[in-house]
């Protein structure tokens, strides 16, 4: 789960890491005055925003409130902007690049770390790059922190906080199940400190603890997504007009990728994970109303669970929650002929086969 | 992981005795997978299905002579339930349940000098429809055939062999490495075991855009299987890449790249690209 950047910028704050001064509006209005100038970013889970003009700096208050009314609501990169972090610009000498990433290929934890920090990044040649990995037997040690500080070429009270950086990011790696920590820039300030002025921050999909997100502040997000983060709902909020419900992230891509083929557009999206219980499942139905797409695409592969349960609950939350917008279901799985009849027999639009309840949900939409 | 030694291997469950767990171990025994212990630490049952419940692996493992771990859950420190496996002759382990990346480094260093494939986590393991099923993959009608299939996480694999079933395409083996920032046996591990099955003769593998490096993944093929592949991409579709992992991924991918030594190309190696799943019996000639 990708972290929204102010959600990122709570937790570094927590394990000592130097953030901007700032705060996360929803609107306009709510952003107080405070040292100028200030960075306006749109909070959404995708990168390039600066292109996209996600980002804005403001010199007074009227320009902050007119930046946020431009950028709140925008589709960025096909994802709707409700927030915006409000920051302080500070003044930086040098920009760097650290992270520290789970790497599959050698199945360690990485450190990366280069002299150029900024959008270059990526086209660094592989000698401007330095990759330290961890013995996962070994653990961190302060040698790591020594050889990314000989490559940036810092050294003296910038290498020390290098180090603390360096111990603090594998810290919320151990602790906070973080599987990427990205700085870029990481920033030598005017004054000498070292700032994390962006920060990308992943954790764990599969063992999401429910301190962190207290840890990040999710609390203030409120609503559909504090309740998602809470039950481990991967939540996207994409700007098209069918809602779709599916257990896993594969199953999910592949009902968007088939709704795309058709013409269709995925509006938002959740994955309620390969075992969700119940309550899951209920309360993804709750929130695909309150979200009030033009049709909901519930595709289940259940395996092992039976769709005959599975069909109870979403035949009781349809009628519970007052359901007043179509919904197309497929769940397959163990009995998924007993399942898909008896939602027929119930008058809600069911199919076994992916296609064809791809294209009744699509069909909706164009109602 | 060679498909021979799978065939009669000694199975060992690790689960707690809930409804959901039974219904898996039942399609196992059902099956007739050679299951010969449950490991369920908190439970007081002896027996199930004339099977016995143990409460430690570690017991388990001086008990009997175990091949395969299937793990659905677990209670404790994982970590630990793999050092206990040191010096076993345990071949296979398959996580069929979330374990952070951070644990799994551990784990994978743990048994880095034995000869145990780790599956997953969130592995639903690996099936021959008509040989063996060791893992979590629902009985489906599949037809019993050439293709072997390698996918990532378990939905997306339950719904590719329902499609390819429905497609009328027959399998010969399943192999599912899970899904997570960091996993045991990865999709190049998969696919070498499926050059080596000698009922497999093609091949399809089927994850999604950010799970693969494309441009390794073809040097690879090109390099180590000699069989016909189709690979098929799920996720194009979506607008931002919400998953992608910063730049770090780039830059990793590029230093990777660098640093890894030149494979030499097959020359008969055959590599296609399906858009949708209902592409691949077409790619496959069916």
């Amino acid at each position: 789960m990708k972290l929204f950047e102010w959600e990122a910028k709570n937790l570094l704050s927590r394990y000592g890491i130097l953030v901007p001064e700032g705060y996360v509006v929803q609107s306009p209005a709510d952003i107080h005055a405070m040292p100028w100038p200030v960075v306006i970013k749109a909070q959404i889970l995708s990168g390039s925003r600066g292109v996209a003009g996600g980002i804005m700096i403001a010199d007074t208050i009227d320009e902050a409130r007119h930046a946020a009314s431009n950028i709140i609501g925008m589709n960025l990169n096909g994802l709707r902007v409700r927030r915006v972090l409000v920051e302080r610009k500070l003044d930086t000498n040098r920009n760097l690049f650290l992270a520290a990433i789970a790497d599959n290929y050698t199945k360690k934890v990485i450190f990366l770390a280069s002299p150029n920090g900024g959008s270059r990044v990526e086209t660094d040649s592989i000698g401007e790059l330095v990759a330290v990995p961890i013995a996962p037997s070994v653990g961190y040690e302060s040698e790591v922190a020594t050889q990314i500080s000989s490559h940036l070429g810092v050294s003296g009270y910038d290498s020390a906080s290098i180090a603390e950086v360096c111990q603090a990011m594998y810290a919320m790696i151990e602790n906070e199940k973080c599987i990427l920590i990205e700085f870029n820039p990481l920033s030598i300030l005017s004054d000498n400190r070292l700032a994390a002025i962006d920060a990308k921050v992943a954790i764990d999909n599969t063992c999401l603890p429910s301190d962190v997100i207290d840890h990040c502040g999710s609390v203030y997000l409120g609503g559909i997504e504090a309740t998602t983060r809470r039950l481990g709902i991967e939540y996207i909020d994409y700007c098209g007009e069918i809602g779709v419900i599916s257990n896993g992230h594969g199953l999910l891509s592949l009902t968007c990728d088939i709704i795309h083929a058709l013409g269709g557009s995925v509006g938002p999206v959740f994955n309620v994970g390969e075992h969700f219980s119940e309550r899951v499942l209920r309360e993804s139905l709750i929130l695909m109303n309150r979200l009030h797409p033009r049709v909901t695409f519930l595709n289940v592969f259940s395996g092992f669970r039976d769709c005959v349960e599975i069909s109870e609950d979403v035949y009781h939350g349809i009628l519970e929650f007052h359901y007043d917008f179509p919904i197309v279901c497929r769940i397959k799985g163990l009995n998924e002929q007993t399942s898909h009849e008896m939602f027929a027999e119930r008058g809600i639009d069911s199919s076994l086969n992916l296609h064809e309840a791809a294209s009744m949900a699509f069909r909706y939409s164009r109602d | 992981m060679h498909s021979e030694s799978i065939w009669n291997s000694r199975v060992v469950i690790m689960c707690s005795m809930i409804e959901s767990n039974l219904l898996i171990v039942d399609e196992l025994i059902d099956f007739g997978t050679n299951v010969i212990a449950l490991i369920s630490p908190g439970s007081c049952q002896e027996c199930y299905r004339n099977v016995p419940v143990q409460r430690t692996l570690a017991t388990s493992l001086r008990k009997n002579d175990i091949d395969v771990l299937l793990i659905l859950d677990f209670e404790g420190d994982i970590v630990k339930i793999f050092h206990d496996t040191v010096g076993s002759q345990l071949s296979i382990a398959i996580i069929a349940c979330p374990v952070s990346a951070f644990e799994m480094t551990r784990i994978l260093d743990i048994i880095a000098e034995s000869n145990l494939v780790v599956l997953g986590p969130e592995s639903c393991g690996i099936m021959a429809p008509s040989r063996f099923m060791l893992g979590t993959i629902p009985g489906l009608a599949l037809r019993d055939g050439e293709i072997g299939l390698v996918c990532t996480s378990g939905s997306l694999t339950y719904e590719s062999m329902a499609t390819m079933t429905e497609d009328g395409l027959g399998l010969s083996m399943i192999i599912c490495v899970g899904t997570g920032a960091i996993i045991g046996t990865s999709i190049c591990g998969a696919l070498s075991c499926l050059e080596e099955d000698e009922e497999t003769k093609k091949v399809v593998l089927i994850a999604e855009y950010n799970e693969i490096d494309t441009e390794f993944m073809v040097e690879f093929i090109h390099s180590h299987v000699s069989k016909p592949v189709v690979i098929c991409r799920v996720g194009g579709s979506l607008p931002p890449l919400p998953d992608k992992m910063g730049h770090s991924s780039v830059i990793l991918r590029k230093y990777h790249s660098a640093t890894r030594s030149i494979i030499r190309l097959r020359e008969n190696s055959c590599i296609s690209f399906a858009n949708s799943l209902s592409e691949i019996a077409v790619l496959l000639g069916s």
